[in-house]
């Protein structure tokens, strides 16, 4: 046994291992680490796009609700226009109600609706009915 | 409000512009509805 120990090229082969078993275990360590790291990278993404997923839904839901909506009110404006239509044409209609000093009342009311916040910039909203009669 | 040269407006346009406005605050009303909603979502 000593004059095992006392051969040079054991302790160099002894050594070899140790070394090579030393790198196997820093190789192994380093490859779990970051597969573990990777996990937790995973798992927060899916956690972030779970959420994102659900207010997605959320938001294509409000959007459904809007545009049927916003289309249920048209289909009513217009019928409600169309109804008008045959209405005014009533003579009743045809007479005077309202003078310039009304229409400048108007035109005063229209521009105070119209008022602009401080430090915005003028907003001119498009006509919002086109079928109007 | 639709009117005539002089300013004065008859029944029918009184009608007509009173139809418009509901249906401008109506449109502005739902989007005001949507914006909240969204926000609340948020």
């Amino acid at each position: 046994m000593m004059k095992l120990l006392a051969n040079p090229y054991t302790l160099i082969g002894a050594g070899l291992l140790f070394l090579l078993a030393v790198s196997g275990s820093y190789l192994k360590g380093r490859s779990d680490g970051r597969a573990v790291v990777n996990a937790q990278a995973m798992r927060a993404m899916k956690k972030g796009l779970d959420a994102l997923e659900v207010r997605r839904v959320q938001v294509d839901h409000l959007n459904g609700q809007l545009a049927s909506a916003q289309s249920a009110q048209s289909t009513e404006t217009r019928e409600i226009f169309h109804e008008s239509v045959k209405i005014i044409d009533r003579p009743v209609y045809r007479t005077i109600c309202g003078d310039a000093d009304a229409g400048r009342l108007f035109d005063r009311a229209r521009t105070n609706a119209n008022a602009q916040l401080a430090g915005e910039p003028a907003f001119t909203p498009a006509r919002a009915s086109s079928n109007a009669p | 409000m639709p009117r005539n040269a002089d300013g004065s407006f008859t029944g029918a346009q009184c009608v007509a512009g009173a139809l418009d406005l509901y249906d401008i605050a109506g449109k502005i009303r739902l989007q005001l509805l949507a914006v909240i909603a969204a926000e609340r979502a948020r």
